[in-house]
């Protein structure tokens, strides 16, 4: 097969058969909490209604880190949002990874836990790259297995995340939409969007992003994520720095036209700006949801 | 079809080749060639070799600015050239086996040591030490610091046997080198050149205090009470090791060091007598 991420049915009652009542809490528009704005958030907290933190960034038992993130806990409610489960490397997650994991989350007592959907370790070695899946019914039930071992020991569902990717597989038999959609059913967990990520992949492999939107089960969609890209010419490279550009936020709004009111999050990573532009940023997403869903797109 | 520990396998060895995944396929026999070819989709536009080329690049860089920020004035004093590879071969040599990406230079220094770098430039290895130890000491866990008025009531006749608990995050490190002067000179974009090399005695004390990691030079005879007090040793010890090094100094300047180690917040707790500190 040519070209993995085809177009196909998600599923014989398409992909919102298995919406049953999942309570989806909305906690309205964050910012992803970066270590340049550490200062600000302890001296005089960040205005937003909520933040996202690097799981892994807090694993350390105090410090500036710690002291960041209890304040603002204090304010609002954060999510905890890790790069290292990889949760489709061979073999069960990592035991004391998940135990430190689960040690912060009981501190922080986060909205919810997030990690991606993709690879990264192997052999006891950690590539610390968000590393594509092949989309085989091989891979979905390993994921699915590890992704269950993962919510017994955290002893709650988790979301993942869509990652960006270069690379595709022969061997895939399904698009990714489908297989993300697949795993959530199966395993009974959340979903983040990340809709930049969409696009970036959509660019690289060839596919259209209201086909993601389409294929995704509306109940289990919990978060978005808006970011910057860039355009290397013959593809598309996912590096957060920047804007969220007029694509991302065109993406945004028709997938808030599907799915509703979502928890919405800003990610700036690379040449992180000051405070007030990411916050403008954020602002930019709170005016959109406002624009298309009217008073429930917000947080009052 | 290839199973997914055969793609995962295929794709790991991709990207982890130091040259980039042309020269991987340029090295491999013909049959992984193959078999790269029949696991990764290329396209007219972007080709398998050059999707795959995305993480092999990603991997090694994002590894490198990891070790940049940690030892910043190890990658200053080599120059970035020099810096890259040394951190291509610790990559090569030690690839992480911590899920948090902030643990992968926890190995760096003992890697150092054994590596030409190192052995041709042993200062750049004193360096990395303390630029590691300030790195540990960033999050290591809080305790409430030893206040300057719990030793203000103490009995004279106590004194002698007044014995400090160290905090987690208080550490002095003896190096030839003034870790603190060729600090200050990269963050102020000095010329290496002018980075003070010559071998001596010094002391750097590395600490944590109001959330923000702190380091300076301590004088020898300081360093010697500050040894003596971090070890668990009575006053009375302090003021003899310091003694040791200048014998015109007495307990007073060592209660003067006392008065400044506990405003730095070095001390968690203090007993006298034949208490053990709590």
């Amino acid at each position: 097969m040519a070209n993995p991420q085809r177009q196909a049915p998600a599923g014989a009652d398409g992909p919102d058969a298995d919406a049953r009542a999942i309570p989806r809490p909305f906690l309205g528009h964050g910012v992803g909490l970066r270590v340049p704005h550490y200062a600000r958030a302890l001296e005089r907290g960040l205005p937003v209604d909520w933040v996202e933190v690097i799981s892994e960034n807090f694993f350390g038992e105090g410090g500036r880190p710690q002291a960041v993130l209890s304040r603002l806990r204090r304010d609002m409610p954060v999510v905890l949002h890790g790069v290292s489960l990889a949760v489709g490397s061979l073999g069960p997650p990592d035991r004391a990874y998940l135990s430190q994991l689960a040690t912060l989350a009981s501190r922080v007592e986060p909205a919810w836990i997030s990690d991606h959907l993709c690879w990264g370790n192997l052999s006891g070695h950690h590539s610390h790259e968000l590393l594509p899946l092949p989309y085989t019914e091989e891979a979905l039930a390993h994921v699915v297995d590890n992704v269950a071992r993962v919510q017994d020991l955290l002893g709650r569902p988790i979301l993942l995340e869509n990652v960006s990717s270069y690379v595709g597989f022969h061997a895939s038999v399904m698009p990714e939409w489908e297989f993300l959609a697949e795993v959530a059913r199966r395993a009974d967990c959340r979903i983040l969007l990340d809709l930049n990520n969409i696009l970036v992949s959509a660019a690289n492999h060839g596919f259209e992003p209201a086909a993601y939107l389409e294929g995704v089960p509306a109940a289990r969609v919990w978060q978005f994520h808006l970011a910057n890209h860039t355009d290397r010419g013959h593809y598309r490279f996912d590096d957060h720095r920047g804007a969220v550009p007029p694509e991302v936020w065109a993406l945004y709004e028709e997938a808030l036209r599907r799915f509703g009111p979502v928890s919405s999050l800003v990610e700036w990573d690379e040449d992180v700006p000051a405070w007030e532009v990411l916050q403008g940023e954020q602002q930019v997403a709170r005016d959109r949801a406002r624009a298309v869903l009217g008073a429930r797109g917000v947080v009052s | 079809m290839a199973s997914l520990a055969e793609i995962q396998a295929l794709f790991w060895r991709a990207i982890v080749h130091p040259t980039g995944v042309a020269r991987f396929l340029a090295e491999a026999d013909p049959e992984t060639v193959a078999r790269f070819e029949e696991v990764f989709v290329s396209t007219s536009a972007f080709a398998a070799v050059d999707r795959v080329d995305v993480y092999a690049d990603s991997y090694y860089w994002r590894l490198h600015g990891v070790l940049e920020t940690q030892f910043p004035a190890v990658a200053w004093l080599l120059g970035a050239v020099a810096f890259r590879n040394l951190t291509t071969d610790y990559v090569l040599a030690r690839p992480s086996t911590a899920p948090d990406i902030g643990r992968f230079g926890a190995g760096f220094v003992p890697y150092l040591e054994t590596h030409d770098v190192g052995q041709a430039a042993p200062h750049v290895v004193a360096i990395a030490r303390v630029e590691w130890t300030i790195v540990e000491v960033l999050d290591a866990r809080d305790e409430p610091p030893l206040e300057p008025t719990a030793l203000a009531e103490l009995p004279v006749d106590a004194w002698p046997t007044l014995r400090l608990v160290p905090a987690r995050t208080t550490r002095l490190l003896a190096s030839p080198w003034s870790y603190p002067a060729i600090a200050r000179l990269c963050r102020e974009g000095g010329a290496v050149a002018d980075a003070p090399l010559e071998a001596g005695r010094c002391h750097t004390l590395v600490w944590r205090q109001e959330h923000a990691v702190r380091h300076r030079s301590v004088s020898a005879p300081e360093a010697a009470a500050l040894t003596a007090a971090l070890s668990g040793r009575p006053f009375a010890d302090q003021c003899a090791a310091a003694s040791e090094v200048d014998g015109s100094l007495g307990p007073a300047q060592v209660v003067g060091w006392l008065r400044g180690w506990l405003d730095a917040c070095l001390f968690t707790a203090a007993a006298s007598g034949e208490h053990e500190p709590e």
